[in-house]
């Protein structure tokens, strides 16, 4: 260990002599949450007027969730320019995302057009508690925080978690033959095991557990290991209560209640990053989910009938039930929302079909892109974003565009290209916590053993061996290793991250971007001019997306029109503009009185797409 | 004439809020309501009158930083707060719905100031924990009493809002046009209007029908375009509600109006959060709120289903026993009888917490009648027929008749900056959500009684070997029984669904023993058992509500045997036997 740190203190030492770029250069291996820190420090100590970190919060496990704030605001309470906030490593399991995270901080500091309109947020380790599994001997891959959790609601807590049995280093997976087994071995490849189909005849053989010991006796194994919460999914687009890793309530974890804070305190975030097990720039979010309401037939309860004195036996139109409740309450303004809360028909439960528009759009450039880059390896399609996900939250509740990405992806077989289409859905990993694998799906099972076969020498996988357990007896030790789908070998980091997070950069330069387009003023009669506005939105994503404009959460874009002596015949001094399409251009009309000519000022402020202004003269 | 009524009315709730305050003790009064600070000198002074059972928290402070107390009712005595049933009350989570604090002050005042002279009082203080937070919502509470309000602002916690979507924040606020510290109606003669005077009272209006001639237009609450957006009072205070704001199935704005950016958005909601996590003995949640007359039970939502079996027992049980405390309240099912809501109090302490909740509506504003009539309406109900009269006119007569008018503001010509000559009037800020102070003190005490009686019903076990045989060398039966005479169960049936409690634990120990085999007795006469496959001595239990458990052990050795009963929300018990 102290080796280790020498070499890594003197790797850095030297790349810092020849180059003074490279105090942020990788050391030897991925960072552990300690090396993160160190690093931050670093960079906020080396550029004093554009980086700012701070304290998010502190993690169960006592360690520290920072951000780094970039850009020429970076550290100031208020802040006028758009942003970008980035979320990494946000399940633990994934080191790479958070080199992707310091890596695109160091791209961003090497180029002050990165950030001279634009600031960035990032967290480089949302989970540090659980990223530190990583470095643990013996390895387990583990997603969740420090938190003590009593998962088999027992007298003790964390009293039974995995054990190293073989002394490996790495916590794998136990088979034993049982009556009661279920699992049997792969015809494919001897290594994998698969469900017995008892339609094709086939009884099961194996049990299948973590690798470890009952070691409090109660029956069960590794069923209440040490922590915790999953921070990842633990944000509240629809959060599911009493998982075993997804925490009490969305926000319990100190992690994503600070990071839900954070980005709500800062209405200037235009887009949201995150490096974790996604990638919605290769894959859009996922639609096709059934619960959303159909808001053009409403069919009413009993109760809610009678409440509005509308009929429970046809149904209604959103549309219609707005314009009821309306003229029930003119004193206020009633928006879809409102009666869609009112009647409890729920949220979105898919994303909004005009934001598919610019994701496919995107999705297509960013495989166009890597192609160009040379890249010829196809990858199993990336994981889809979990019920209470970081990604999926920031999409349907902050409103801002998300766009995720995973970094590196399993590689594709290559004999079995077409059957592998459909092979994402669950990861098929054994999550510490779990009394018995979860069926790991058969396609990346294949592809991961190809993986570690073609590229890794086989050393992906641990060979079955007997060993004699003090409980189960005879039991083979073996499967693959921690982290294996999640993590490629650090010799590879830095080109993967040269290759990807490029694109992020490009990205950024998409944001929505208003402009005064066109003012035109035309005289009425003496004095009274009609004056119209056109506001552009030169970018091809919409200011806000279309979830911004369902749930309203996006703050609007204000247009003032300032002048000496004038009065509003139509038309207020402020409009707030609730929304322009991509490449599109929307028309705000006054009518306005000046007796004498001179100047009108037509200001465009918007905290997430810009500021423009024009000035012009009338009457004169 | 108009400046003497603004005067005389200005006396009226100047008298009615700090009339007592330079002599708050103990025992507390009734008669009155308390402002935020007078209440936190109440919760002061009954500390100071009883310091060995009681304990004074700060649970943490509000978005403008003033202090959130709860008071622990507890009898060191007998035994840690958190080894006994927990009993948890909050009022006025609401700003304005102030009399819920009231409610919680006369519990702690009563279970204090009797516990001596009153024995059932002293029994429900020994062995049980009260955590009372009298006022949640305290900036609400503190702005209801300070500002011109209506009966049903400054509801929400105080983080600005942008209502209407245009950049600012609570930039268009209601205005005391008249300055007579009551935020109340406008109206405008007009005789295309579609209201006009009601002929029963003239103070009051009614739509007109279809060929009669308009008389009025309403133009809503007291207020001016303070952000010249052509609209008036359209970005208020606000808006988060506290009681939208809670953990559990929590939902964005967009879904549920008022909840926040994110889940325990709130500094006041997450600090309650937290201590009330901090407190898993807690088992009954009480949350108190005006108005209607109700007991409200979860679920909230209908997509929730129905609580389990067991727990509706405990509900019906306790809600039914609650009508008839306080009669002419309702026992009801909140999504059902009400409206669905998202991120509510009660459901995020039934799910995280395992208890079991009640919302208490208070006040009835039927209850301010002036009839002669035995046969009210039933509660809840609004039929408003022109020219008969109704609650309404019954309220007008009470609140000219019994307190002498103090409830209701007659109409008076302003002249307005947008509307010209209008007329402001209407009820007032402290009339109907909340009873007049003379009528407060059956309110208090009947609603803190309900309290008491769900109190009485925490769970409480007894442990008894009730039968031991030797049936070897060496080798014993022994069974043993739990009972508990209460209705709540150890643990709730929700909870025992939702998997995150940790069960009762019963263990049965002894350095010379053997526990060979050990699990639930079915059936004493048939000698029923489902053993424990594993660790028979640690058996994970719970006792229900007016019910028993039974286990049978059989255990090898001799000497002393030692049978503990462990649990979250009901206190341990231990006994020990020969063998």
């Amino acid at each position: 260990m102290k080796k280790y740190l020498f070499q890594v203190v003197f790797a850095t030492a030297l790349l810092y002599l020849f180059n003074p770029e490279a105090t942020m250069a990788q050391s030897a291996g991925y960072k552990t949450p300690d090396q993160v820190t160190k690093w931050i420090k670093q960079v906020d100590k080396k550029y004093p007027d554009v980086v700012a970190s701070k304290l998010l919060a502190t993690t169960p496990g006592n360690r520290p969730v920072y951000v780094i704030e970039i850009g020429k605001e970076a550290g100031s309470e208020v802040k006028s320019n758009p942003s970008i906030f980035v979320g990494a490593n946000l399940e633990g399991v994934r080191p790479i995302g958070t080199e992707g995270a310091l890596f695109l901080a160091e791209t961003i500091l090497s180029d002050p057009a990165h950030y001279d309109s634009l600031n960035w947020y990032i967290v480089p380790l949302g989970n540090p508690d659980a990223a530190s599994s990583y470095f643990d001997a013996p390895q387990q891959e583990n997603s969740r925080n420090g938190l003590p959790v009593n998962d088999d609601r027992d007298d003790q807590t964390d009293e039974d978690g995995a054990n190293d049995l073989n002394g490996d280093g790495w916590i794998t997976q136990m088979r034993v033959k049982a009556p009661d087994g279920t699992w049997i071995v792969s015809e494919k490849d001897p290594r994998l095991l698969q469900k017995a189909d008892p339609k094709k005849g086939e009884q099961g053989i194996y049990k299948l557990y973590s690798e470890g010991i009952d070691d409090d006796g109660d029956g069960a194994y590794n069923e209440d290991g040490a922590g915790g919460t999953n921070v990842e999914i633990n944000f509240p687009h629809k959060f599911k209560h009493f998982t075993s890793t997804g925490g009490l309530y969305a926000g319990s974890a100190p992690e994503s209640y600070a990071i839900m804070k954070y980005v709500f305190e800062h209405p200037e975030i235009a887009m949201i990053v995150s490096f974790g097990s996604t990638n919605f720039c290769y894959t859009p979010p996922k639609g096709g989910k059934k619960g959303g309401a159909d808001l053009n037939k409403i069919r009413l309860t009993a109760r809610q009938a009678t409440q509005f004195n509308l009929d429970p036996s046809r149904t209604y139109t959103i549309t219609e039930l707005v314009a009821l409740a309306q003229a029930e309450n003119p004193q206020m303004t009633i928006t879809e929302s409102m009666v869609a809360g009112w009647l409890g028909l729920g949220g979105a439960v898919n994303p909004q079909p005009g934001d598919l528009v610019f994701y496919e759009k995107y999705a297509k450039e960013y495989k166009d892109y890597l192609k160009k880059k040379g890249v010829k390896t196809e990858r199993l399609d990336p994981a889809q974003a979990k019920e209470g996900s970081f990604e999926l939250w920031g999409y349907f509740q902050v409103g801002v565009p998300v766009f995720s990405m995973d970094l590196w992806g399993i590689p594709k077989p290559a004999a079995e290209k077409s059957n592998a289409k459909n092979g994402e859905k669950k990861t098929g990993v054994t999550k510490p916590g779990t009394k018995t694998a979860t069926d790991p799906e058969p396609e990346k099972q294949k592809a991961l053993i190809a993986y570690s076969d073609s590229l890794l020498g086989s050393k992906g996988f641990v060979e079955w061996k007997p060993f004699d357990h003090p409980t189960l007896g005879e039991v083979e030790i073996g499967g693959f290793k921690p982290y294996l789908s999640t993590t490629p070998p650090y010799e590879w980091v830095d080109s993967l991250l040269n290759l990807q997070v490029p694109w992020i950069i490009k990205l950024s330069g998409e944001l929505p971007d208003l402009h005064i387009y066109e003012v035109k003023v035309s005289s009425k009669s003496s004095g009274v001019y009609q004056v119209e506005a056109w506001i552009e939105n030169r970018a091809f994503i919409p200011f806000p997306t279309d979830m911004g404009s369902r749930n309203r959460q996006p703050a609007p874009a204000v247009l003032t029109l300032d002048g000496d002596q004038l009065k509003f015949l139509s038309g207020y001094q402020r409009t707030p503009i609730a929304g322009v399409k991509g490449k599109s251009r929307v028309k705000t009309t006054w009518i306005i009185q000046k007796q004498k000519p001179g100047k009108i000022t037509l200001k465009l402020e918007s905290k997430t797409a810009g500021y423009d202004q024009k000035t012009i003269n009338i009457g004169g | 004439m108009k400046k003497r009524f603004i005067i005389s009315f200005i006396f009226a709730i100047a008298v009615w809020s700090s009339s007592f305050s330079q002599d708050i003790e103990v025992p507390l009064r009734f008669d009155r309501y308390y402002s935020y600070e007078q209440l936190v000198e109440a919760l002061q002074e009954l500390h100071r009158a009883f310091p060995e059972l009681t304990t004074l928290d700060i649970v943490g402070y509000s978005e403008e930083q003033r202090a959130i107390y709860a008071l622990t009712i507890s009898n060191p005595k007998t035994g840690d707060h958190l080894s006994k049933p927990g009993v948890y009350v909050d009022g006025n989570i609401h700003g304005n719905e102030i009399q819920a604090g009231e409610v919680c002050l006369y519990l702690a005042n009563r279970l204090l100031t009797r516990y001596k002279e009153n024995e059932k009082i002293k029994s429900l203080v020994d062995r049980n924990s009260y955590y009372i937070i009298p006022s949640v919502n305290v900036d609400g509470r503190y702005h209801f009493f300070e500002d011109a309000n209506t009966p049903s602002t400054n509801r929400g916690l105080r983080r600005p809002k942008d209502d209407d979507h245009d950049g600012l924040f609570d930039e268009d606020m209601y205005d005391d046009l008249d300055g007579d510290g009551n935020i109340c109606e406008m109206r405008k003669k007009d005789p295309n209007g579609n209201y006009r005077t009601d002929p029963y009272d003239p103070r009051l209006m009614v739509r007109v029908k279809p060929g009669e001639k308009g008389e009025w237009i309403r133009l809503g609450r007291e207020g001016i375009d303070n952000d010249g957006d052509g609209r008036i009072n359209e970005d208020t205070e606000g808006y988060v509600d506290p009681n939208r704001n809670w953990a559990y199935q929590w939902e964005p704005n967009y879904i549920q109006r008022g909840s926040g950016y994110y889940p325990l958005s709130g500094t006041g909601t997450k600090a309650i959060a937290e201590y009330l996590l901090a407190r898993p003995n807690i088992i009954m949640v009480w949350a108190f709120h005006n108005t209607g007359g109700m007991f409200l039970r979860g679920p909230s939502t209908k997509e929730e289903g129905e609580y389990p079996r067991g727990d509706l027992r405990v509900y019906d049980y306790l809600g039914q026993h609650s009508e008839k405390i306080t009669p002419g309240y309702r026992y009801l099912l909140v999504w059902k009888d009400l409206y669905s809501t998202y991120g509510d109090f009660d459901n995020f302490t039934n799910n995280m917490l395992g208890s079991y909740g009640f919302v208490g509506e208070l006040f009835q504003s039927q209850s301010e009648t002036y009839s002669l009539s035995k046969d009210q309406k039933k509660p809840g109900e609004r039929i408003r027929e022109p020219g008969k009269e109704d609650t309404n006119h019954q309220r007008l007569k009470f609140n000219d008749h019994v307190v002498q008018g103090e409830l209701f503001k007659s109409w008076t010509p302003f002249n307005h900056p947008t509307y010209g000559e209008i007329e402001i009037g209407g009820w007032v800020k402290m009339s109907s959500r909340l009873p007049h102070p003379f009528m407060l003190q059956d309110l208090v005490h009947r609603n803190a009684s309900a309290v008491l009686f769900s109190a009485g019903q925490t769970p409480e076990v007894s442990l008894e070997v009730f039968d031991k045989e030797k049936i070897g060398k060496n080798l014993y039966k022994v069974r043993i029984r739990l009972v508990n005479k209460h209705a709540i169960p150890t643990l709730s049936y929700m909870s025992l669904k939702n998997k995150i409690h940790r069960n009762d634990i019963l263990e049965v120990s002894g350095s010379s023993i053997d526990v060979v085999a050990g699990g639930r007795l079915t059936d004493e006469h048939m000698d029923k058992v489902i053993y424990k496959e594993h660790k028979p001595q640690l058996q994970l239990i719970h006792v229900p509500g007016f019910g028993k458990v039974d286990f049978q052990f059989l255990i090898s050795g001799k000497g002393k045997v030692s049978v503990a009963y462990s649990s979250m929300k009901a206190k341990d018990q231990k006994l020990e036997f020969e063998l």
